[in-house]
């Protein structure tokens, strides 16, 4: 053991002399640092048999950029989602962040104290065009804005559903038809009865139309704006989830798995990657999320994770003719820290800028990705086998409305109490208009004191 | 043969049984985690696993080992935690010894301390413990990484329990021997409190080796990133790939299981305390 | 003066007391105390990163007045009475059984057990995600058999915190075994040759010599089992995440959310140093109970 210390202490003198060298050498340049959660993006020109690891397009963009600007210095960081949060809040209040940072955990409070650089002033005017209302409401704080929007949000979650037209057509349902795929609440009501069976005869279903998660607020909460429910009034003063039309779709959540028998039990202790793998082995017809999941698909059957490949059509959440198509919206891009050095500051900008331009938005492609750019979103799937979905998709969210309130409502503290209500509703322990009672009031007191 | 004396009891047969049961509840999720290494990566996400791969593969480990960095996350995390490892009983050794037998003013208040500093989380002690290290400029260091981890106060605790029921007689007679302090504590104690130090060597060597969150945020470059963070990575890069995954487990749980068997030969019966005396 | 002089000459008494535990202290208490006294400075502070302000007790308030803070409370102490008891006297059971074994079926066993320390915690929940899955989990399964509905372990308010409890138990232990048989191992072989001859039965030999002996070991298990219990964080944040209905909710995982989800850290101190306060009586009870010191 000794002798392995007394080596470990010369090493770690060798080692720390070396950063500093490494450090000295770098400082000439301007050093711009970069975090962003892992992103498998294959860059530009990567032999496509290769699968990418997350450094991959961090490292290509960092080097494309820096080949533009020689006397920049670009140091990027891929901080895992497990962990970025705690990783983030240390560094900010050691007084350390980075210079530019993927908005995977963004507060409202950051820009309104001063934390973030607005960005407007850099924005081209084709760019404020360019980006949906939506992308750009995101990181709106007090008529400035903080956000360079890159990617439409959330995989598609609580924006659309995936179906699988082989078990369509395999249990003779009718599919909803392109251009929109649009259908109403009636047509998959009959459907979804139609896709759930009982295949071994001891009287339980085996497959089922679609399937419910507690902890998967985003899709729960669609169904509930299904049933023409709004989180928040008008002027978002008061939670109002409890409305009978609230208390309507959650009733049809309920009542798809105890009495349609649609979607199976147990949703009170399942999460979203559970009813991710109910869709991939078929055992559900229908699944949610956007082009993204299609991606998804066909690299696990490309790693040998599924076993075939399937198609999948995507669909809207269906609607009542009463209360139209619904869709939530949300967004993700990229934030920039304060500068205290305006040289720098340019600098950091303009690689923010470069990120998220035409072409490095469009790397999003990659991934089956819809992108926050329109002009992107336009011309990026074209040629591609799923043009059709893509189109579905973007019809989809143009319906979109941000579930949870503006950019101006903080919702995560009530995060678990929609939860629980949810919990509660599918253990059948509170019925939904006591559920959604239950979390209202208690999401008025946290939220607004009340 | 089972036992140490000469005879075999049938209840002995009974507990033996009564152990086997139990232990394969233990040992399930690291049966299901070897077995998912080795099969084919289409099999991996149906449940209930498949308990007897049909046709075994080392695909998985080819394809994690072709991870660009494994070898790198396994350097830095071997480097890091047998470092921290030998310098914890060291220094937990000495104190522990002090605690136990020694009689100075505050050593109440001075133990009391250790034990107390356990009782706040570390989710709460993270954020201080990472401006304490950037206030010495340690942030992506090697020492970054070790010196948060050498005086954990778990090991004192530990050390001071094991040390004191030593017999002071022999420390005693040491000196009166006319061992100085330093000989008497490396020469009697330590080799008699091994068993000890082996428990708190795999303790400690477990615990770092498994550490994500420190090294998450104390690192910044993609090389001095430690295993735990690699394998988190990969992760999330391949969510669902079970196979990979389990494949990424198995082989970071080698140095620990490594580590256990060259540690544990020092508490078995016959060389102890027991044996020295008797 | 002369109490003074009285005082240097026990320090000076004291000295090789002070050497040995120098180096560990020293980097204890930059490393480790430090942070331990920040954060419960921080609980007294609006502590963000534009500027500290002092608010005396208002965080404490603040907690005090949240009612799932007190939910946190009582699950963290249901959690930590079901496991601590079920963890430790599991862990005595078996090193007393593999005892009288030879050296290589006790290296056997102690490694059997041990082993799923070596897994890490994502890979244990994985699979205890599975056997308490609904439709589809081995619970589920064998329950069947016996003509009982599907349960949803982790969703139900009543069966999600034995469910954790219920893993931890089957799933820890491992290195308390491997402690206790240490400690086992090192007791005199004369007592037992003694209490033998009195005609001890072994259930004597056992109460009467070997728990007493263990008594220091027994002190630490107790103690940081205690403390490991009440912060205990990960399966909760693996399995349940607090749910459902915040019924496994516990102090450390509200911790977290307080601090790194809604970057409260004044109201995640305050509930640390509750948090601490508890553990505190605790461990006093326990050192009480336990503390005396060993005599052969």
């Amino acid at each position: 053991m000794k002798g392995k210390f007394r080596h470990g202490v010369a090493l770690l003198a060798v080692l720390a002399m070396m950063l500093g060298f490494a450090g000295m050498a770098a400082a000439e340049k301007i050093t711009i640092t970069w975090w962003i959660n892992p992103w498998r993006i294959a860059p530009p020109g990567m032999d496509s048999s290769q699968a990418p690891t997350a450094e991959d397009w961090p490292e290509w963009v960092s080097q494309e950029f820096m080949r533009l600007n020689p006397d920049v210095e670009v140091v990027y960081e891929v901080v895992t989602n497990a962990g970025y949060s705690e990783k983030i809040s240390a560094a900010i209040l050691a007084r350390r962040p980075p210079d530019l940072m993927k908005d995977l955990v963004y507060r409202r409070e950051w820009a309104e104290r001063g934390l973030l650089e607005p960005i407007d002033d850099y924005i081209d005017p084709e760019d404020w065009e360019d980006w949906y209302d939506y992308a750009l409401a995101k990181g709106q704080v007090n008529g400035k804005h903080y956000i360079f929007p890159w990617n439409n949000s959330s995989n598609g979650m609580g924006c659309a559903m995936l179906i699988n037209p082989a078990i369509f057509e395999a249990r003779g349902v009718k599919l909803p038809e392109l251009p929109t795929r649009a259908w109403t609440f009636d047509e998959f009501l009959e459907a979804a009865k139609q896709l759930s069976y009982d295949e071994d005869g001891d009287g339980i279903n085996d497959y089922y139309a679609l399937s419910f998660a507690a902890s998967d607020l985003l899709n729960c909460t669609a169904w509930l704006h299904v049933f023409g429910a709004r989180m928040f009034n008008e002027d978002e003063t008061e939670v109002i989830i409890n409305s009978p039309e609230g208390v309507a779709g959650l009733q049809f959540m309920v009542d798809a798995i105890y009495e349609y028998q649609i979607a199976p039990k147990g949703a009170e202790g399942m999460g979203i990657y559970d009813v991710i793998g109910l869709f991939h082995q078929g055992r559900t017809a229908i699944g949610y999320g956007g082009p993204y999941e299609i991606g998804r698909i066909d690299r696990y059957v490309r790693e040998g994770q599924l076993e075939k490949a399937f198609d999948v059509h995507i669909a809207p959440f269906p609607h009542f003719p009463e209360y139209g198509p619904v869709a939530h919206h949300t967004s993700g891009g990229f934030i920039v820290f304060r500068q205290s050095d305006p040289v720098k500051r340019d600098k950091v900008m303009e690689f923010a800028k470069f990120i998220t331009n035409f072409e490095n938005t469009a790397s999003l492609k990659t991934l089956l990705y819809v992108t926050a750019r329109k002009s992107v979103n336009a011309v990026l799937y074209e040629d591609s086998p799923f043009a059709d979905e893509v189109s579905v998709y973007t019809a989809a969210i143009d319906h979109g409305v941000p579930f949870f309130g503006s950019e101006e409502i903080d919702f995560s503290p009530v995060n678990a109490h929609l939860q629980a209500a949810f919990e509660a509703a599918f253990a059948r322990t509170k019925t939904p208009q006591q559920a959604l009672d239950d979390f209202a009031k208690e999401a008025n007191r946290i939220l607004f004191g009340k | 043969m089972l036992l140490d004396d000469k005879r075999t009891r049938p209840k002995h047969y009974v507990s033996l049984v009564f152990l086997l049961v139990a232990a394969s509840a233990a040992i399930i999720p690291l049966y299901w985690m070897l077995v998912t290494a080795v099969q084919q990566p289409t099999l991996t996400v149906t449940f209930p696993p498949e308990w007897f791969p049909s046709k075994p593969t080392w695909i998985n480990f080819e394809r994690f080992l072709a991870r660009p960095g494994v070898l790198r996350w396994t350097t830095n995390s071997l480097f890091v935690a047998l470092l921290v490892t030998g310098i914890q009983i060291m220094t937990s050794a000495m104190a522990g010894y002090a605690f136990a037998k020694k009689r100075f003013p505050g050593s109440n208040f001075l133990f009391y301390l250790y034990i107390a500093s356990m009782m706040v989380p570390g989710q709460v002690t993270l954020v201080p413990l990472f401006m304490v290290m950037n206030s010495f400029g340690l942030q992506d260091t090697y020492p970054g990484l070790i010196l948060p981890a050498i005086a954990g106060p778990f090991g004192v605790f530990l050390m001071k329990q094991f040390i004191s029921t030593l017999p002071t007689e022999l420390i005693e007679a040491a000196i009166i021997d006319g061992c100085g302090e330093v000989q008497t504590f490396g020469r009697i104690i330590l080799p008699l409190a091994k068993p000890g130090l082996a428990v708190l060597g795999i303790f400690t060597f477990m615990g770092q080796w498994n550490e994500f969150l420190w090294p998450l945020i104390i690192t910044n470059s993609a090389n001095m990133r430690t295993l735990p963070v690699g394998l988190a990575l990969l992760q999330e890069e391949l969510p669902m790939q079970y196979g990979l995954l389990m494949a990424g487990a198995t082989y970071a749980a080698v140095p620990m299981i490594v580590i256990f068997f060259m540690f544990q030969r020092y508490f078995l019966k016959g060389i102890t305390v027991g044996a020295l005396k008797g | 003066m002369t109490a003074l002089r009285e005082l240097g000459k026990r320090l000076y008494k004291g000295r090789w007391g002070y050497f040995f535990i120098l180096p560990n202290f020293a980097i204890f208490t930059i490393f480790f105390l430090v942070p331990v006294v920040w954060s419960m400075v921080l609980s007294l502070l609006d502590y963000q990163w534009w500027g500290t302000e002092f608010v005396g007790l208002r965080n404490y308030a603040q907690v005090f007045n949240d009612r799932i803070f007190w939910k946190a409370v009582v699950n963290t102490a249901y959690y930590t009475f079901g496991v601590v008891p079920l963890w430790l006297g599991k862990a005595l059971l078996i090193a007393a059984l593999i005892f009288p074994f030879r050296n290589s079926i006790q290296t056997f066993f102690k490694a059997a057990f041990y082993l799923p320390h070596v897994t890490s915690a994502v890979i244990i929940s994985m699979i205890w995600l599975w056997i308490y899955n609904p439709p589809f989990g081995l619970l589920n399964y064998l329950i069947r058999f016996l003509g009982i509905e599907q349960v949803a372990w982790l969703g139900n308010t009543r069966t999600a915190m034995p469910a954790l409890i219920f893993m931890q138990v089957v799933m820890g232990g491992g290195s308390s075994i491997v402690l206790l048989s240490a400690a086992m191992n090192g007791i005199p072989t004369y007592l037992y040759e003694a209490a033998e001859l009195d005609g001890a039965r072994p259930a004597q030999v056992f109460f009467r010599v070997t728990l007493p002996l263990l008594r220091p070991t027994l002190l630490y298990l107790v103690v940081t089992g205690t403390i490991n219990s009440f912060q205990v964080f990960t399966n909760v944040y693996l399995m349940t995440q607090g749910g459902p209905q915040f019924s496994t909710t516990t102090i450390v995982y509200m911790i977290y959310d307080t601090a790194f989800k809604q970057f409260q850290f004044g109201p995640a101190s305050a509930m640390a140093m509750v948090l601490f306060a508890l553990t505190a009586v605790l461990a006093l009870v326990q050192f009480r109970w336990l503390g005396q010191e060993v005599e052969y």
